[in-house]
């Protein structure tokens, strides 16, 4: 045998034009209700392939180039597989093409307006529905504008009228949900629905009159169809081929006697004849319709409510007479019946609800005598019987529901096809035989069980369907005298009725919601908790029974399994079972992303990894963390453009910062598509990140800072983001804290480029400037972490630029930014000292690349400089505020102590600015014991003490470094600061390897190690550091003290071999005491607190055996191999 | 690239026969039918060698059809399994074109004149060898079944395309020598088989990476003096040839405009070249930066329009998973791997995704 190809491989029939444009009419039909649909395709109409338009233009591939004709290919094939998406975006491609023929771009608009109405079916009834349902009619109207012909012209009005009637329907849903205003939606719907008549239905006329330029479907029908009869009229001799609209159904044909070609043609344009009646039918049934449509917009009772469906009842009646036994004939007999229906229920006079009813049931009736079980047939039956069965309630008439009646009515129907129609009949049946067992007279009292039965049966599928009449089949049966069966265990049960069983939980799990909310609100407690546990029952049942039927789903569409597993994921997140909603929800989002609910399911997974991430189990957390920032990209890359994407790049960026990731932030500002909405928003987000963590990069010692290459392409990229995000900003209305921010980052970076201009415009930029919104007297904007960033990036930019007014009013919102509480003057601290390591980073800068030690980089460095020294000398002269000398001092301690800045500060103006530092806190000290300033400045003698020592060591000046050491930590309370143990520990090793006095240097190490007491204090040493903090050597949540207490050891082993320097000493045992160090701390803690200590420990291991003469040291893995010395 | 060479090959490699009309069987037509690039010529085959084959029409004269404007040589009387077989080929369904062939029965042939039995011959040995292309199994079995028919029928009209087979084969197989010294032997043909030498040439370069030597030899290919249809023809596969060599060595947005014209210069309806090229611009497109959208098109182009060709489907349906993946549409991936796994499990683009995936 042959192997045979797949579908797929196949390429698609070739078509006539006039056929691609019936297939799009088709496909424009498409949006019509599932009811009408089902009527056109029952009306037996027959394709006519093969069949070239006479009306068509477009065929002819002479007149067309090979691109465009692959177009028009790939736009079909792509419309028959819906992949509606990639419709618009060939569209778009081929609308930028200049070589497409006008008469191609014109078909371009109707094949967009066609996707995008077919796009919107798919989403759920809400904004994003109702836009794309206004940009298709858009398109339909610029289409329509090019007044075109023939089926493009039918199609474009049919398609028209479609997308009012679908835009009144989604106003008129609006309307019935609760707290929306549904008088003023209603009164809305109402323009759409006369458009949608409009659209479809040609004005009245006589009957001979012309057909004007088509305005309408039925009008842009009637005139091709009267083309084609004059054509054929031509060809058969008598010149014209009358009543080709009023007839019904397929006109005998006249032979014809001709030549072979024109049989053909005659042939050809029968069948076209016959296809154009087939669209009048269509059409006159979807403005029919409309009407109907309409009248759900009126209020029910009034004149024009009933003359609207009076009017579309007369339409179907006409479309009956005319096309009785057609099947859309039949359908329009329904739609008759069913009008008179709503409109005898509607009627208060008893005697004129009779004379509806009535007609309502013989119009019924054509349709409910129907035979047969094919095709369209059961389904339109059982709308007939379920419309006739309201009649016979109301007048509870139950003769008439008779035993063929009762037979269709308990017939078996396949779950897929239990529609409301079909529900509402095997309900309302129900109810009818109780009835009319209740009723039965004595002598007929022995049929009364049977009919019973007959009516539990009919409600027990209606309940266990669990859709429309679900609730009351429940309420009938309760009367009956027997609950609903409980078939949740049922081993047999299928996906479909499982399914059911769980939403029928959500829906009463729903009205426990609501009703705990009102009991609450109401203050009845009592009530509140049944209904909370009642909630949880019904949420529990829905669980489980979406668990089965998911685990019954072979053969399933996936659609609808997905739909349980959206359900599902919601439920499960409820539930606050965040793990199981996390998983479940990022299987769809990963899986299925385009299924529906899938985005909301991906949502509830990124929050559920958060709240785990936060609240969950310990030892989860970081894994959630990581897993919350993987569902956030995912969401950024399956949904780009999305608002949820905005969302979840939030968490991304948050997640990434976090985690110190920059490559992650990188790639965020690197996939932000160009056209998301919220781009800006990310980008500043990810951009201003990205800085901090430059910064945070720069400040690390040399050995653990990436290259200086790296930094500068990290800092490209993003002040790339920044920029790019700022521009992104509406010009107008009011700031966000997220432009300010980005603004300041970005102004930053400016004065750190030198770039002064830049930089003031960014700062006082008039809607989002730092600068602007400082002084706008908006409080959100002047305190706070945002205030203080403002207050201090202003502060340093007129510092620079020498505009002394306006640096001090930065100053003082800086203070005022702090506030007045016991920690503002720790904080105003913290902020000088940030804005001095930002002074410092930036000089850095200076002194590195390829700029280093040019004379532009002096030159720049030295205008930094002197901006600062002066402003500093100012504020040391003119304002005596202790927290401003701090300030003063604190920025001289920075300047003065930059390790890595010495090719732009000249070592002796470092000496300079450190002896300056000294000075301002020796003057503070002074003040101190000063008996009027000393409640003053007491608080912050221990902080100037300790700073005074840093300054001192920076000078070399040890003794006075150490005695205000001694002084802090005489201080039982301040012993115990880490903190200031291995400040005082620091200077004394400095002081050992630095000292000239060979005694004093050894005796130093010896306290570096061992520890000192003098002066009241006492200093633990590294010794003693690293003893308080073994225990926490080996917890991982204890970064801080892991990273001092093996940093202590290491600094214990450098002293003893500092010690090796000095004379005097004996070598080899110094040596083994420096390697007996490293050995028992690796013994004990492998992994010696990470990658870059345990660099650390190697090299210095490496020179303790270099020292004691061994070849080819080897570090640590002397250790490895076993041969620790004498310490093992 | 190749696909495109071997398609005109294979409609060349399978044209007519020294024959003479007779008991070659009951079962078909009784006349021969010669498909040329004009039209159908009936007759009877009274002679062939690899430039041309002799046709005698009804009034007994004598047409000489040249080798490139012969799509395919249809015998009378030939089992339908025969010709169906060959049909396949010429489809680039080299499976299906052996199933067929293993349908005939051993009575048909019974007492069938040598020619019907050297066509069985050619049709094995060529779809085997088109099989073993595609799936990429060891070449040496069908190198053996396709250099055996070359030397057992050293006049065949079957020589230019046997030798570009074997050419093909002995560049799968790993010995370039012995491919060129095939191509040299199918450059001998006429000019439109001169420009396939050249580009055969270059598609096995282009193979093994050789981006530049492959250019240069498709420049040349262009160059050759081929003003005829089945010159322009091959032409155009060269110039897309080209362009895949172009965006290899990063002139990916001159490979674009270079086929696109390609495309503009084609016809409709000449699908399988549209496959090849609009595969060969969803390539190029890959290169750019930015541009995963355009390939995605172009290659959606091949699979719901032009799709054909199976080789170019197949490696449409490749490309499409993994750019259905970066488009954030994992569902569309999988239907294309679907179809691709399906449709074409033994194609070296099936492989390279199974590969790819574990």
């Amino acid at each position: 045998m042959v192997r045979k190809r797949s579908r797929r491989s196949r390429t698609p029939p070739k078509k006539p034009a006039w056929m691609a444009r019936r297939l799009l009419l088709c496909r424009a039909l498409l949006l019509t209700s599932a009811v009408v649909l089902q009527a056109l395709q029952a009306q037996a109409l027959q394709p006519q392939d093969g069949v070239a338009d006479p009306n068509s233009q477009l065929d002819g591939k002479a007149s067309r180039g090979v691109v465009e004709i692959t177009t028009n290919r790939l736009l079909d094939a792509l419309e028959e597989k819906r992949m509606h998406d990639m419709v618009l975006v060939v569209l778009d491609r081929a609308a930028a093409d200049v070589a497409i023929s006008d008469g191609f771009r014109r078909a371009m608009v109707l094949r967009r307006a066609v996707a995008l109405g077919a796009l919107a079916r798919r989403e759920s009834p809400g904004a994003k529905r109702v836009t794309l349902l206004e940009e298709a009619s858009q398109q339909i109207d610029a289409f329509l504008a090019t007044s075109p012909t023939g089926d493009d012209s039918i199609a474009a009005f049919t398609q028209k009228g479609n997308l009012f009637v679908e835009r009144g329907r989604l106003k008129l849903a609006q309307a019935k949900r609760p707290g929306e205003e549904s008088a003023r939606l209603m009164q809305e719907a109402l323009p759409l629905f006369d458009g949608a008549i409009s659209a479809l239905e040609a004005p009245p006329r006589e009957p001979d009159a012309g057909i004007p330029a088509p305005t309408n479907a039925e009008d842009a029908v009637l005139k091709t169809l009267r083309e084609v009869d004059g054509r054929l009229g031509q060809l058969k001799g008598d010149g014209k081929e009358k009543g080709t609209d009023d007839g019904g159904g397929k006109k005998p044909r006249r032979p014809v006697k001709k030549l072979s070609s024109d049989l053909k043609l005659v042939e050809k344009l029968e069948e076209r004849q016959d296809d154009l009646r087939g669209q009048l039918l269509q059409t006159r049934l979807l403005a029919a319709n409309a009407y109907y449509e309409k009248s759900k917009a009126l209020p029910p009772g009034s004149a024009e409510w009933k003359g609207t469906l009076r009017a579309s009842a007369e339409r179907c009646k006409r479309l009956f007479e005319k096309y009785p036994k057609w099947g859309a004939g039949l359908y329009a007999r329904y739609y008759e019946g069913r009008n008179y229906v709503v409109l005898a229920l509607g009627e208060t006079a008893p005697e004129d609800r009779k004379v509806l009813t009535a007609t309502a049931l013989m119009a019924l009736a054509d349709v409910r005598g129907m035979e047969g079980d094919s095709g369209f047939k059961p389904a339109l039956r059982a709308k007939a019987i379920n419309a006739s069965l309201e009649c016979w309630l109301d007048e509870k008439n139950y003769e008439q529901f008779d035993d063929r009646l009762q037979r269709l009515a308990l017939a078996n129907v396949p779950a897929d096809r239990l529609d409301a129609d079909w529900l509402g009949m095997k309900y309302r049946s129900a109810v009818l035989l109780t009835e009319k067992a209740e009723v039965l007279p004595a002598n007929q009292k022995g049929k009364r069980p049977a009919l019973l039965r007959d009516a539990k049966k009919l409600a027990t599928e209606v309940a266990r369907h669990n859709k429309d009449f679900a609730r009351e089949s429940r309420a009938l049966l309760e009367k009956l005298g027997r609950s609903v069966p409980d078939d949740d265990d049922d081993p047999g049960a299928s996906f479909a009725a499982a399914f059911d069983i769980a939403r029928g939980a959500v829906t009463a799990m729903q009205e426990r919601q609501v009703e705990v909310k009102q009991a609450t609100a109401a203050g009845r407690e009592e009530e509140a908790r049944t209904a909370q546990e009642s909630l949880v029952v019904e949420r529990s049942r829905a669980i489980e029974a979406l668990r089965r039927a998911v685990s019954r789903s072979d053969g399933v569409e996936p659609e609808s399994l997905n739909q349980a597993r959206s359900l599902l994921t919601y439920l499960l997140y409820d539930a606050h079972r965040f793990q199981d909603a996390a998983a479940l929800g990022g299987f769809l989002a990963e899986r299925y992303p385009n299924a529906k609910g899938s985005r909301q399911s991906a949502k509830i997974a990124m929050a559920s990894w958060q709240l785990l991430a936060k609240e969950g189990p310990e030892a989860w957390r970081a894994a959630a963390k990581g897993r919350c920032a993987d569902m956030a990209s995912l969401i950024m890359r399956t949904w780009p453009k999305d608002a949820e994407s905005a969302e979840a790049s939030q968490v991304a960026v948050a997640a990434a910062s976090e985690a110190h990731d920059i490559e992650r932030l990188l790639a965020i500002v690197a996939d932000v598509p160009k056209d998301s909405p919220k781009r800006s928003d990310v980008l500043l987000r990810a951009g201003g990140s990205l800085w901090r963590e430059i910064l945070e990069r720069r400040r690390l010692p040399e050995d653990a800072r990436p290259a200086a290459e790296t930094i500068v392409a990290w800092r490209t990229r993003a002040t790339a983001a920044i920029d790019d995000g700022l521009r992104g900003l509406p010009s107008e209305g009011p700031p966000t804290p997220l432009a300010v921010s980005g603004g300041l980052a970005r102004c930053q970076m400016a004065i750190e480029d030198g770039d002064q201009t830049l930089a003031a415009s960014l700062l006082e930029h008039p809607v989002w400037g730092g600068w602007t919104v400082l002084n706008s007297g908006n409080p959100a904007f002047a305190q706070g972490a945002l205030g203080e960033n403002a207050a201090a990036v202003a502060l340093r930019f007129f510092i620079q630029s020498q505009q002394p007014d306006k640096a001090q009013q930065a100053m003082n919102a800086l203070e005022a930014a702090a506030g007045t509480g016991a920690e503002a003057s720790a904080k105003l601290t913290n902020m000088y000292l940030s804005m001095g390591r930002d002074l410092h980073g930036q000089l850095e800068v200076l002194s590195s690349g390829d700029r280093a030690g040019s004379p532009e980089a002096a030159a720049s460095a030295t205008a930094i400089l002197a901006g600062f020294e002066k402003f500093l000398e100012g504020i040391a002269k003119r304002d005596p505020k202790v927290s401003s000398q701090i300030w003063v001092a604190t920025m001289y301690l920075s300047l003065g102590s930059g390790a890595g800045t010495g090719a732009v500060v000249p070592k002796a103006k470092s000496a300079a600015y450190l002896a300056r530092a000294a000075e301002v806190y020796e003057g503070l000290l002074k003040r101190a014991q000063d008996a009027a300033g000393a409640d003053d400045i007491a608080r912050f003698v221990p902080s100037i003490r300790l700073k005074l020592a840093s300054v001192y060591k920076e000078l070399g000046r040890w003794d006075e470094a150490l005695s205000h050491m001694d002084w802090v930590l005489s201080d039982p309370k301040r012993q115990n600061s880490l903190d200031a143990q291995v400040q005082a520990a620091e200077i004394l090793q400095a002081a050992g390897e630095k000292a000239i006095d060979p005694v004093a240097a050894e005796r130093f190490l010896k306290e570096a190690i061992a520890g000192r007491k003098s002066g009241g204090g006492v200093a633990w040493g590294f010794g003693g550091i690293a003893n308080r903090l073994a225990r926490q050597a080996s917890d991982p949540k204890a970064a801080d003290a892991r990273a001092k207490f093996f940093a202590a050891r290491l600094n214990v082993a450098r002293c003893r071999l500092a010690r090796l320097t000095r004379p005097g000493q004996d070598r080899d045992k110094l040596l083994q005491m420096a390697h007996n160090d490293i050995a028992m701390t690796y013994r004990l803690y492998p992994d010696l607190g990470g990658e870059t200590l345990r660099g650390h420990f190697d090299a210095l291991l490496r020179q303790i055996q270099k020292e004691r003469g061994e070849t080819a040291p080897r570090g640590l893995v002397e250790l490895d191999e076993g041969s620790v010395g004498p310490a093992s | 690239m190749q696909e495109l060479m071997r398609q005109s090959g294979v409609a060349m490699l399978l044209a007519g026969l020294v024959l003479v009309a007779g008991a070659r069987g009951s079962k078909a037509q009784t006349v021969d039918r010669i498909v040329t690039t004009e039209g159908v010529v009936s007759g009877k085959v009274t002679g062939a060698d690899a430039n041309e084959v002799r046709v005698e029409d009804r009034n007994g004269g004598t047409r000489q059809i040249g080798i490139d404007r012969i799509r395919e040589v249809q015998f009378g009387g030939e089992p339908q399994e025969l010709k169906a077989a060959r049909t396949m080929l010429l489809r680039s369904r080299p499976a299906d074109a052996l199933e067929e062939l293993a349908k005939i029965e051993s009575a048909d042939l019974d007492g069938a004149e040598q020619i019907l039995l050297d066509e069985v011959e050619f049709v094995k040995a060529a779809a085997t060898a088109r099989a073993a292309l595609a799936t990429g199994v060891d070449p040496r079995e069908a190198g053996r079944l396709v250099a055996d028919f070359v030397a057992k029928h050293p006049g065949s009209h079957h020589t230019y395309d046997m030798q570009e087979l074997l050419g093909d084969l002995f560049a799968r197989a790993g010995r370039p020598d012995n491919a060129l010294e095939a191509y040299s032997q199918l450059a001998k043909g006429p000019a439109a088989f001169k420009v396939r030498a050249a580009a055969a040439k270059a598609a096995m370069h282009l193979d093994q990476g050789k981006f530049a030597e492959a250019l240069k030899e498709f420049e040349a290919a262009t160059r050759i003096d081929a003003a005829d249809d089945a010159g322009a023809a091959q032409k155009r596969g060269a110039e897309l040839g080209r362009a895949r060599c172009l965006a290899q060595l990063g002139k990916a947005e001159e490979a674009v405009a270079l086929i696109q014209g390609v495309i503009k210069q084609s016809d409709p309806e000449e699908r399988d070249v549209l496959g090849i090229a609009y595969n060969a611009l969803g390539q190029a497109y890959r290169n750019l930066v930015g541009r995963d959208q355009d390939a995605l098109l172009s290659f959606l182009t091949v699979d719901l329009v032009y799709n054909s060709a199976p080789d170019s489907h197949a490696e449409a349906l490749y490309n499409l998973v993994d750019l259905w993946e970066k488009a954030a549409n994992p569902e569309r991936a999988r239907e294309a791997r679907q179809a691709l796994e399906s449709s074409y499990p033994g194609s070296q683009w099936a492989r390279k995704l199974g590969a790819a995936k574990s």
